[in-house]
């Protein structure tokens, strides 16, 4: 109890820091939990309001009552831990795993279940309370019923059991000590013990353990990417540079990592105030959406309730109008209901479903949540995060300008592009400079790793340019040793640049190399001379405008630049032990020689353009949604096809046309950058209308808030969305969309806890593997369903002529089970096998509204048409047993209540024989038997018959699905199993029957499938008649 | 959240009248009056072909059976004990050898049971050879019978006595055994019966030792055999009147024959019965 009060003060401190009003705060309180939460969500999904960063040192010493030298006070320190908590994320109140085990007991199919067991003991108690005690079939049903339900949900369960928790993997973020500032003194304490104001130090490789304001920072750099989506390291410096507290320099955030240089800040948000906390209530606060497979489950036991009150209602009546007592009546009602209800589906639909979970495991995906197995074939938009998922989140060189000429490099993963001219003595001489001019080095004991993939010291771009020459020049690090540094001046922020000096190789020559590089337009300042084809050339207005040309291509393409120079000193000025000072500069740090231009990316995974336009042709809209620039964001679209070729924005068309961006109609433009900075001023209707007016959208700059307002948009246009993402900064998309997929390398533990799916190789293209999997398996669930639906008309239509007739019971309950549990689950589930039936990838996904699991067409067919045919199978096989055993049809009818009569025991048949009621009852279960069997052989046909909706099973081939084959063997060699083991007849009711009863329902198996094989050639040759509209399922 | 909203009840009506009647489309339950009826043509030509294909399967399969005798007997290969007269619940006879309206029923039951034991009805029947199974030629259309006369029944035929006992405290009861066509009862079957409880009553049996003669078998059916009378063995209990208002279980079963079964667990009419007596004075 303690926890939870806890938790309700601390969040009444926030409100109350929000709006400052105690009455508002109190009545909040009381308001009910539900609106409650949904209103935080809301306030949430709004941009944060935080300022802090918009204040002078001073207004924020005055504001948490601390110093920027000394810290705070430690008693006042402890007065704020006392009442803001520690400075962790709070666990979400889990599930309890009961609550998690009876939702398993609760889907849609198993509520049918619970009600048909329900029915079944109230059917049993009435028999019991009127002294029938023959027959405990209807406990024996209850039973069966219930424990498909427990053992489905068991497996359901233990899926689910191996997902974690959401918010545990917080958890892990947090920082375990950190350096504070306390009453003038340094402390090294626990993370947890930290409060709003205390002054921290953070340094490279430290964890930021609160939401900080710089008050001062040296060289210090943060990777955002987790939060962010942006792959640079982020300078973090004193100045306010924005006003949006995510973009501004001065506030380090609550978690992400500290890659270079120091700060001191101070702690303005701590624990679940914190930007990261607020991004994990947020994830938890958002509901899982329902997936599209549990919405057709509803939708179809609908249907099945609907027709199974509706054919008790109606035996009902016959019953008592044929003059049964109105209990019999009853009893009879709840029969039939329970009759209708399939058993076997709910294992067929789960093991289906955990087949292609297991499918797509093999091909790196792994589902959490079986139901979201189908969610992807129906995906129709995806909105995928850009770092990492679409890219391969790491700098790599992708262009160099030398000779005033664009060359490409090679940026493909494992170097398979080709490679530029390098016969150039500029190319050299850059070369040289991209060497020296670089702190970042191998962590050793690497040498077999191939370049890519080895680990570097240093910053994202270094360590491009590093690896970029290890791979064109061969071994960097012996390079470096025969140019003896003689000094150099790290990159720092004011410069723009970073320089170093080297001895020359040649020991007789005297000279020292100077190198620079940095920011094009400072480098470039400080040159008086340009390389061309190794000469050098004075840097005249021409060549400056060809710089500027080549500069702004490169940063169109959304590429960080950098500028090289360098400078041969004057052995005379500068002899070899010269004394260079940093300081002073005591060298010429102009006039230099630019060498060139290269640019950096981080580039599309070689997998996702391929990807994407597979996407595209399965009807499926690519949104990127990144945290990163517009311009970065919408070059890499355009590369990995998401801004398809010859596709403008409406700024494209404005610069093409030269006129005013107002004036372009927007219509024309096929893509759309939208970034965060509108977003926040849009109103929801109006990026609906967006979305619907671009079909290629590109979201940069956007908040986790803002992700999730775009997938809500999308959602609202009806459309199912996957969301791909890796960083903490997607949980809440994730969990919002139809479908989260993370990535399971580089994705952060949040992401993948609020996913439904993880890509293990993090690659894009799997998604598309899913795709094609979720359409099959949706295909091959209609298939197997209407399989399993089949069935219950034959297994409906003895009780209901038993009723109406009278004739002896010819299909007995436990004998249902059997075909419903055993018999039929795994021909059911061989149908998940199945080949598609054309290319699905080339189809439009599926419309949610209309093309539904299970459609009155499927249903009606099977039931009225391949149902009906089974059920005259086995009354023809049931009469032709009772009459070769001595009962003529016309004899059975009328006969029930002699029949069942136990006092009864010489009951005439047809030639005058007498019969005890022992010998009746063998003969029933004879009857059973025979109906089991002719429903067996009608459902080989059925299955064979439901291979294929609309092609001709010759078309999709007999024995091509294998699995289906051995099901069938294996039907049939449970059939005879049944039928001839011992004590079977006294068990459970089986009898040895006759040869020839086997072969009765044959012509009907026959008739089933030359019947499908005429309605798929109608619907094939005449689509769109009636035949088709009618028939097709 | 995008969480479906409770539609209000008048509006669910309102598609439910559309559904049922849209007068605007002129669809009746979500179909024009057209389609309803090409539907419908449409069942009605597929069960009609379907009623078809069963009523000649049907007639194919009668035809290859005979009318004398069945095809299979794979369930009653013995046969089963009854007795007569049947009481309506169970095998429990409840009656006061004072009031004869107490046993009324089961007298005129058994006179009922008895007249087509009837020497006048037996006239066609002949008189077989006894102890030897009267097994009859092939290409005989109608197969004679074997006469069963009522006295040989005793005391409990009904001529002498016709309360059948039940007036003097000595009821009668019969135990037939089930026809069943073909059976060839071996060695010298014969009815056996024993109280549960050793000396509450006596037995005797008409005939003598309770023996099935081997002359009633086989039976040809109802159809050639249409004068055929199973043979009766007539049980007399003397029930002894220090125990009145005591129930009695008695037990009978078929004995003597290694083909005639009488002990299944499971039919517990397999060539045995039991039945309890209560009598009042």
């Amino acid at each position: 109890m303690g926890k939870a009060d806890q938790y309700e003060m601390y969040s009444v401190e926030m409100e109350k820091q929000g709006n400052g009003d105690m009455d508002v705060k109190i009545k909040k309180k009381k308001t009910n939990k539900a609106a409650k939460k949904k209103e935080k969500l809301e306030s949430m999904k709004k941009e944060m309001d935080v300022d802090d960063h918009q204040l002078s040192v001073e207004d924020l010493e005055l504001k948490y009552q601390t110093n920027v030298t000394k810290g705070m006070n430690s008693t006042v320190a402890g007065e704020i831990l006392l009442r803001d908590g520690p400075n962790e994320l709070k666990p979400p109140k889990g599930t309890p795993e009961y609550v998690k085990f009876a939702r398993q007991l609760a889907g849609g199919l198993q509520c049918l279940m619970w009600v048909a067991a329900a029915i079944c003991l109230i059917a049993f108690g009435i028999q019991c309370g009127q002294g029938d005690l023959t027959s405990a079939d209807n406990l024996y049903l209850a039973i069966a019923l219930i424990a498909v339900v427990v053992v489905t949900g068991c497996f359901g369960y233990y899926q689910e059991f191996k997902s974690t928790n959401i918010i545990a993997s917080f958890k892990n973020l947090v920082p375990q000590q950190a350096t504070v500032i306390r009453d003038g003194d340094k402390f090294q304490i626990n993370a947890n013990q930290l409060v709003v104001g205390d002054l921290v130090e953070i340094k490279g490789g430290d964890r930021v353990p609160a939401d900080i304001r710089i008050i001062t920072a040296q060289g210090c750099k943060v990777d955002n990417s987790s939060l962010t989506g942006e792959s640079e390291p982020q300078t973090r410096a004193p100045e306010c540079t924005h006003e949006s507290p995510l973009e501004t320099r001065n506030i380090a955030f609550f978690s992400t990592m500290c890659l270079e240089g120091t700060a001191t800040g101070i702690i303005v948000n701590t624990g679940d105030r914190t930007i990261i906390g607020r991004i994990a209530s947020l994830a938890s606060g958002v509901e899982n959406e329902k997936t599209p497979i549990a919405i057709e489950i509803e939708h179809f036991v609908d249907i099945i309730a609907g027709l199974a009150i509706f054919f008790g209602g109606t035996f009902f009546i016959v019953a008592m109008v044929i003059g049964y007592p109105f209990l019999k009546a009853m009893v009879f009602f709840m029969a039939i209901v329970v009759a209708y209800v399939p058993e076997g589906l709910l294992a067929t639909v789960t093991v289906c479903l955990s087949l292609t979970a297991k499918r797509l495991a093999r091909k790196n995906c792994v589902v959490k949540n079986l139901e979201a197995v189908e969610t992807l074939g129906s995906t129709s938009v995806i909105c995928s995060d850009k770092t990492g998922t679409l890219t391969q989140n790491r700098m790599t060189v992708s262009h160099l300008w030398f000779d005033n000429q664009i060359h490409t490099a090679d940026t493909t993963e494992d170097q398979s592009g080709q490679s530029f001219d390098q016969s150039s003595e500029t190319w050299r001489a850059l070369c040289k400079i991209v060497s020296l001019c670089n702190r970042a080095f191998f962590k050793s004991g690497q040498d077999n790793v191939p370049v890519p993939k080895r680990i570097v010291i240093g910053d994202a771009s270094e360590t491009a340019l590093l690896k970029f020459s290890e791979i064109t020049l061969g071994n960097v690090m012996e390079y470096r040793e025969r140019y003896k540094k003689a000094c150099e001046i790290p990159f720092n922020s004011t410069n723009k640049f970073q320089l170093s000096i080297h001895e020359l190789e040649d020991p007789r020559d005297p000279r020292y190399l100077l190198v620079m590089k940095g920011a094009p337009e400072r480098i470039l300042e400080r040159c008086a001379t340009i390389m061309i084809k190794g000469q050098e050339l004075p840097l005249d207005e021409q060549w400056k405008e060809a710089f500027q040309t080549a500069y702004m291509d490169l940063g169109g393409l959304g590429e960080r630049v950098l500028g090289f120079c360098h400078l041969y000193l004057d052995p005379g000025q500068f002899p070899r032990g010269f004394a260079f000072d940093t300081e002073d500069m005591n060298f010429p740090t102009s006039g230099l020689c630019f060498a060139g231009l290269i640019s950096m990316i981080d580039p599309p995974r070689a997998t996702v353009p391929d990807a994407v336009m597979k996407c595209r042709t399965a009807g499926i809209r690519v949104i990127m949604v990144t945290g990163d620039h517009p311009i970065t964001a919408k070059a890499i679209a355009a590369s990995v096809g998401i801004i398809s070729e010859g596709s403008e924005t409406v700024e494209d068309i404005a610069a093409r046309m030269r006129i005013p961006v107002e004036q372009v109609n927007k219509r024309e433009a096929r893509a759309c950058v939208v970034n965060g900075g509108q977003l926040k001023d849009m109103e929801t209707e109006e990026l609906v209308e967006i979305l619907k007016m671009h079909p290629e959208m590109v979201f940069a700059r956007t908040s986790p808030q803002q992700k999730l307002i775009i997938v809500e948009s999308c959602q609202k246009l009806g459309a199912i969305v996957a969301v791909t993402g890796d960083g903490v900064n997607d949980s809440p998309a994730l969990k919002k969309a139809d479908i989260g997929v993370a990535m399971g390398i580089a994705g952060s533990d949040a992401a993948k806890n609020a996913a439904d799916m993880i890509l293990l190789d993090d690659n894009f293209a799997s998604i598309v593997t899913g795709v094609e999997q979720g359409r099959l398996i949706f295909d091959n669930l209609k298939k197997s369903i209407a399989y399993t639906l089949t069935k219950n008309i034959p297994e409906l239509t003895p009780y209901l002529i038993y009723i109406t007739v009278s004739v002896p019971l010819p299909l007995g309950c436990i004998t249902i089970l059997f075909i419903e549990l055993c018999t039929d689950i795994f021909p059911s589930v061989s149908l998940a096998y199945e080949k598609a039936e054309s290319d699905i990838m080339h189809l439009k996904p599926r419309n949610p509204r209309r093309d539904r699991l299970v459609n009155e067409a499927l249903a009606v067919y099977s039931y009225f048409q391949i149902g009906a045919i089974q059920s005259f199978a086995g009354f023809t096989d049931y009469f032709t047993a009772m009459a070769q055993e001595g009962w003529f049809p016309l004899l059975c009818v009328g006969l029930r209540a002699q029949w069942e009569n136990d006092h009864l025991q010489d009951l005439q048949d047809s030639y005058g024989q007498e019969w005890t009621f022992g010998q009746r009852l063998y003969q029933e279960y004879t009857c059973y038997t025979v109906f089991f069997i002719s429903i067996e052989m009608c459902q080989i046909s059925d299955v064979l018959i439901r291979k294929t909706r609309r092609l001709s099973v010759f078309q999709q081939g007999f024995f091509r699905n294998k699995i289906l084959v051995i099901a069938i063997v294996f039907q049939l060699c449970l059939g005879c199993f049944l039928c001839y083991c011992p004590g079977m007849p006294n068990i459970f009711n089986f009898m040895p029957i006759r040869f020839q009863w086997w072969l009765v329902p044959l012509p009907y198996g026959i008739l089933i499938f030359v019947y499908d094989e005429i309605r798929k050639l109608g619907v094939r040759r005449h689509p769109g008649s009636w035949w088709d509209k009618e028939l097709y399922y | 959240m995008s969480k479906e909203e409770k539609k209000p009840f008048s509006q669910t009506m309102a598609e439910w009248r559309q559904f049922v009647y849209n007068p605007r489309s002129g669809e009746f339950l979500g179909r024009t009056a057209k389609s309803w009826g090409l539907i419908l043509l449409f069942y009605l030509v597929f069960y009609g072909f379907l009623a078809a294909l069963f009523t000649f399967t049907m007639w194919v399969m009668l035809q290859t059976l005979s009318g004398d005798i069945p095809k299979y007997r794979d369930r009653i290969s013995s046969p089963g004990l009854m007795i007569s007269p049947k009481p309506v619940t169970a095998l429990e006879f409840y009656f006061n050898k004072s009031d004869s309206k107490s046993y009324a029923e089961y007298v005129s039951t058994l006179k009922q049971f008895l007249k087509s034991y009837d020497d006048s009805k037996q006239s066609k029947n002949i008189a077989c050879t006894a102890g030897k199974l009267f097994e009859q030629n092939e290409d005989r259309a109608v197969k004679q019978a074997c006469q069963f006369n009522r006295t040989k029944l005793g005391s409990c035929s009904g001529v002498e006595d016709d309360t059948f006992g039940y007036a003097k405290g000595t009821p009668c009861v019969l135990v037939k055994m089930n026809r069943i066509i073909g059976l060839k009862p071996e060695g010298e079957p014969h009815i056996q019966c024993s109280p549960k409880e050793e000396g509450k009553v006596q037995i005797t049996y008409f005939p003598d030792g309770g023996m099935i003669d081997l002359m009633y078998f086989p039976y040809y059916g109802k159809k050639l055999h249409a004068d055929y009378l199973q043979p009766l063995v007539a049980v007399q209990l003397a029930i002894n009147s220090s125990i009145t208002k005591e129930d009695v279980t008695i037990e009978c079963k078929i004995m003597g024959s290694p083909n005639l079964r009488n002990e299944d667990d499971r039919d517990k009419f397999l060539g045995r019965i039991s039945f309890k007596v209560q009598m009042s004075e």
